[in-house]
């Protein structure tokens, strides 16, 4: 597939980190609206999903650090349209390192627009999450309050995610 | 400068027949009794009162013939036998006649001086009419050339030196006669006189002989230069010389005189043009191994030790203060030492004190001239260095040299610019980059090569960095480089100038050897093992001299230069395996195939020796240092033969020779080579900015062609590849060599040489798009083509493509393309 090859080529070289989210923002966000949709799904799956050896997924590890302000609120917000596009597929992982990557983006991109829009996709799917496993357990025969007590210790564990999404 | 020696003879000759006439005339045109009382007419005067007494002394005496009659007739009175009186026959006594005939003699000599003299002056006159009544130079020069070959055919000159050695032995016989006149008169004052002329004809001899053997002795003369000739033709003509008088001239000798140079000698060391100065002896054969011992006095070509030339540098400095324009010739004695070492001072107090003064002299702009400040640049590099070195000084000479601009970056520098960068990479205000980077650009000129030689034959000593020092370039890494810098900025000289072709100072030649020496000494003991002021030997000198500054050297270099030890040393150097940068390497092994290439040309024998030294080229990468110095035409060909180690046979047309270029290179790209594919960048480009009707022949290329081998001794075809038939629409647009259908099936492995092309192509996408309209007429992005780059993992050519595809697909285009 072309698309992960192009991720790929787009976060292979540290150096082009820059260059790359400026080609997005100059040259894909203006034409995405009249790109068909299931290109622009499957590009979000890549840019999304796809991780480096360490799991880093590819859009974090394109990284914000040279971009000025301006263009960090542009890419947060094209961000916000990929995420909104897959967040259907979004898993327990994907959610948790989505927030915790926000919560270490600097000052000056918070409580902004696109950063609100993808805490608030964050927030939603993740309690989308948690109520279909609950719903799932209530389902379950053996409903009670220890069983309470243990899906709540679980939900804490770092393996959770993993585990619910399973 | 003619006229100025016509007139220093012709004064004095003239004054020398002026002196000759006032001595004699006094004798011939007035009263001998005022001559007596007159204090100039010595010799006359005494001559004359002599003559008086003289004469009467060959005639009969009439009062001695009356004395006789009358002492006759008492005697007859007295005694009437006696007989009548008969005279007695006249005799001249033998020492009357001997003084008489001496004094004569003398006289006569006198009166012959007399009228040589008014001679003289009277050819000299008509010499001097002859000649000056011509008012158009040439012809001047013509008449007076041949007026003074006449008179040194008659020997005028040896006639005017004849003039005081008649006086001089007109003296001598009047004094024998003196002595004979005395000695049988008083016999004490005879001897008291002898006593007196014997010292006074010592005296003479002595003084005489002593500038027989001294050139410099003050008591010079006619007559001792006769001798001194008379002396010189014996040796010419091998006639033993007794051991005796050897050793007694060299005992009485005062100055340790040099050899009577030749004419051929007295003539080199009379032209004041620098060209006529030998190369530098290296310091481990003769001169500068002079110094060191405190025993020997160091000899310059012309024979003065440094403290006599700091004596005339002082004594000419007193006067120049009064008269300015003495000035250049104050500079070209300051400027001495730079030419000959043997003339260096000793200490370095003297000279400097020597330059402050010359300061102060040249503080006036109008007199501080360039070349002045050039001379002083020299001196001043020989003289000190950074920690003696006199900022004072140094800060104003660079104020008059000036530097280079910031926007002249790729245009020649003049020799003041040189000057200035050396003169600050010397005293380590600069580290050396600024200064090859000069020399890279540098204006050709014969004064610049001769700059050049001297700094490649003092180079071992000028590139030595203190490591310490705040101002060593640490990128530079280890001092190696800097030699490589250095010589590769001399050597880019050589070959972006074609610098052998025009002048005989081999530069070329030059480089091979220091790098060598270096090279040799850095492997065994360092540098410094180069203990001398010079790397050159001594038997570079040849017969033939140029008009060049510091050297003397001849025509027959390049034959040194392909002597099979100098192309063993370039096989060598071609081979260094150096951890250098990869810059200074590239550009070092291109100069110097380029430089070989240049002098290859002019002579047939070399042709092969230079092929065979192209096998040991190894050049990959095509970044340079000073690319900007190069021609594109000539810089396309010595890439040709460096990337592809093919020799190049030398074209006289430029447009031929790259159509010949380029017809190789694509020969030769089978498989792509990075370096062949931007040489022939450079080829095509450049042949289209001079002449684009010219690449009709690659226009006329048809689909899949087969190239023939540009070797005309070798019939070989081989099929061009569809990557260089892309690359060359690419170059040669609009004509699309590569089908459209191969363009589809070309296959991307990512190899440099693709990403090459697909960046050039993509750059090409690019400038016609900047074009604007113009762009849809001439071109429009294959998408077949783009589709291939999109697939890319270099991270340009991948986005590049997919921008180009973005801007220009219709939405069904890109979804049917799979992206």
């Amino acid at each position: 597939m072309w698309v992960e090859h192009f991720i790929q080529v787009l976060c292979a070289d540290y150096w082009s980190f820059y260059s790359s989210w400026k080609l997005l923002l100059s040259a894909l966000v203006p034409k995405w609206t009249v790109l068909p949709s299931s290109w622009c799904r499957d590009f979000a799956s890549a840019l999304i999903f796809s991780t480096d050896i360490h799991g880093v997924p590819a859009y974090q590890f394109l990284g914000y650090r040279y971009l000025s302000l301006d263009e960090r609120q542009a890419s947060l917000s094209f961000l916000a349209t990929l995420l909104e596009l897959i967040k259907s597929r979004l898993t327990w992982v994907n959610l948790t390192s989505l927030e915790n990557w926000l919560a270490e983006l600097s000052e000056g991109l918070e409580n902004q627009g696109a950063h609100t829009q993808i805490q608030h996709i964050q927030a939603t799917m993740k309690q989308q999450l948690v109520d279909e496993t609950l719903g799932f357990f209530t389902e379950l025969p053996m409903e009670n309050e220890w069983l309470e007590e243990s899906l709540e210790f679980f939900a804490e564990l770092p393996m959770a995610g993993e585990w619910m999404g399973e | 400068m003619a006229a100025v020696e016509d007139n220093i003879r012709e004064v004095e000759w003239r004054d020398l027949a002026d002196t000759v006439l006032v001595f004699v005339c006094m004798d011939t045109l007035h009263d001998i009794w005022l001559l007596i009382w007159s204090q100039d007419g010595l010799f006359a005067a005494f001559l004359s009162a002599f003559l008086i007494f003289l004469i009467p002394q060959l005639q009969p005496s009439s009062t001695d013939v009356a004395m006789d009659v009358l002492i006759h007739i008492s005697q007859q009175l007295s005694n009437s036998t006696t007989p009548a009186f008969e005279p007695t026959a006249f005799q001249v006594s033998p020492s009357a006649a001997a003084v008489n005939m001496l004094f004569f003699l003398s006289l006569a000599l006198v009166l012959i001086d007399a009228f040589l003299a008014m001679l003289v002056k009277g050819w000299l006159q008509e010499f001097d009419r002859g000649w000056r009544r011509y008012t158009v130079a040439h012809l001047r020069a013509q008449e007076r050339e041949r007026r003074l070959q006449e008179l040194e055919r008659w020997k005028l000159g040896e006639l005017v030196g004849l003039l005081p050695i008649l006086i001089q032995g007109s003296l001598f016989l009047f004094c024998i006669g003196l002595l004979v006149l005395i000695f049988p008169s008083h016999l004490p004052s005879a001897i008291l006189c002898s006593l007196m002329f014997l010292s006074v004809v010592g005296f003479y001899v002595f003084t005489t002989y002593v500038s027989i053997v001294n050139d410099y002795a003050p008591f010079s003369s006619p007559v001792s230069r006769l001798f001194a000739r008379g002396l010189a033709m014996l040796q010419t003509w091998h006639i033993p010389i007794p051991q005796t008088v050897r050793r007694i001239a060299s005992a009485i000798s005062f100055h340790n005189r040099p050899p009577i140079p030749s004419q051929k000698q007295q003539a080199d060391a009379d032209t004041p043009d620098e060209a006529m100065q030998p190369l530098p002896s290296n310091s481990r054969t003769t001169d500068v191994a002079q110094p060191h011992n405190p025993d020997a006095v160091p000899r310059s070509r012309s024979g003065i030790n440094p403290q006599t030339h700091v004596r005339v540098l002082e004594r000419l400095v007193t006067v120049t203060e009064e008269a300015v324009e003495n000035i250049p010739i104050f500079l070209e004695l300051l400027d001495q030492p730079v030419k000959d070492p043997a003339l260096r001072p000793y200490t370095m107090e003297k000279w400097n004190e020597l330059l402050h003064i010359t300061f102060r002299l040249l503080s006036d702009q109008s007199t501080f001239s360039v070349s002045a400040a050039w001379t002083l640049a020299r001196t001043m590099m020989i003289c000190y260095n950074y920690d003696t070195a006199d900022q004072q000084l140094y800060l104003t000479l660079q104020n008059h040299l000036g530097s280079r601009g910031a926007g002249d970056e790729k245009s020649r520098m003049p020799l003041n610019v040189l000057f200035s960068a050396y003169l600050s990479f010397w005293l380590r205000q600069s580290d050396g980059r600024d200064l090859c980077r000069t020399i890279a650009f540098l204006e050709p000129s014969d004064a610049a090569d001769g700059e050049l030689l001297w700094m490649v034959n003092t180079s071992h000593r000028t590139m030595r960095f203190d490591q310490d020092r705040f101002l060593y370039c640490p990128e530079l890494g280890e001092t190696v480089d800097m030699y490589i810098l250095f010589f590769t900025a001399v050597l880019t000289y050589v070959s972006s100038t074609e610098q052998s072709r025009r002048s005989s100072i081999p530069l070329t030649f030059a480089v091979i050897y220091a790098l060598r020496a270096i090279r040799s000494a850095i492997d065994q003991r360092g540098i410094n093992s180069i203990d001398g002021l010079y790397i050159f030997p001594v038997t570079v000198s040849t017969p033939g001299p140029v008009p060049m500054t510091f050297c003397r050297v001849d025509g027959t270099d390049a034959m040194a230069l392909w002597s099979q030890d100098c192309i063993q040393s370039v096989k060598d150097l071609l081979q260094w395996d150096l951890t250098t940068s990869v810059e200074i390497l590239t550009d070092f092994r291109l100069s110097l195939i380029a430089a070989l290439y240049i002098d290859s040309t002019k002579q047939a024998h070399a042709r092969s020796h230079f092929a065979g030294l192209l096998n040991y080229t190894n050049i990959t990468d095509l970044t340079f240092l000073y690319p900007g110095a190069y021609d594109d035409s000539k810089l396309a060909i010595y890439l040709y033969m460096a990337v592809f180690r093919k020799p190049f046979e030398y074209v006289h047309d430029p447009l031929a020779a790259l159509e010949r270029v380029i017809r190789g290179i694509i020969y030769e790209l089978s498989p792509l080579q990075l370096s062949g594919l931007h040489v022939l960048d450079i080829a095509v480009k450049h042949l289209h900015k001079i002449s684009a009707p010219s690449l009709d022949w690659l226009k006329t290329l048809p689909p899949y062609p087969l190239l023939s081998s540009p070797d005309p001794t070798v019939f070989a075809l081989r099929l061009v590849g569809d990557w260089i038939l892309l690359h060359l629409d690419t170059l040669i647009a609009p004509k699309p060599y590569l089908l459209l259908e191969k363009v589809e099936k070309l296959e991307w492995s990512d190899i440099p040489e693709e990403v090459y092309i697909a960046n050039a192509r993509l750059d090409l996408y690019d400038s016609l798009a900047d074009i604007g309209h113009e762009a849809d007429k001439v071109s429009k992005p294959d998408t077949g083509l783009l589709k291939v780059f999109l697939w890319s993992k270099d991270h340009g050519v991948c986005t590049r493509a997919f921008k180009w595809c973005l801007d220009l697909f219709p939405i069904s285009h890109l979804v049917h393309l799979e992206m």
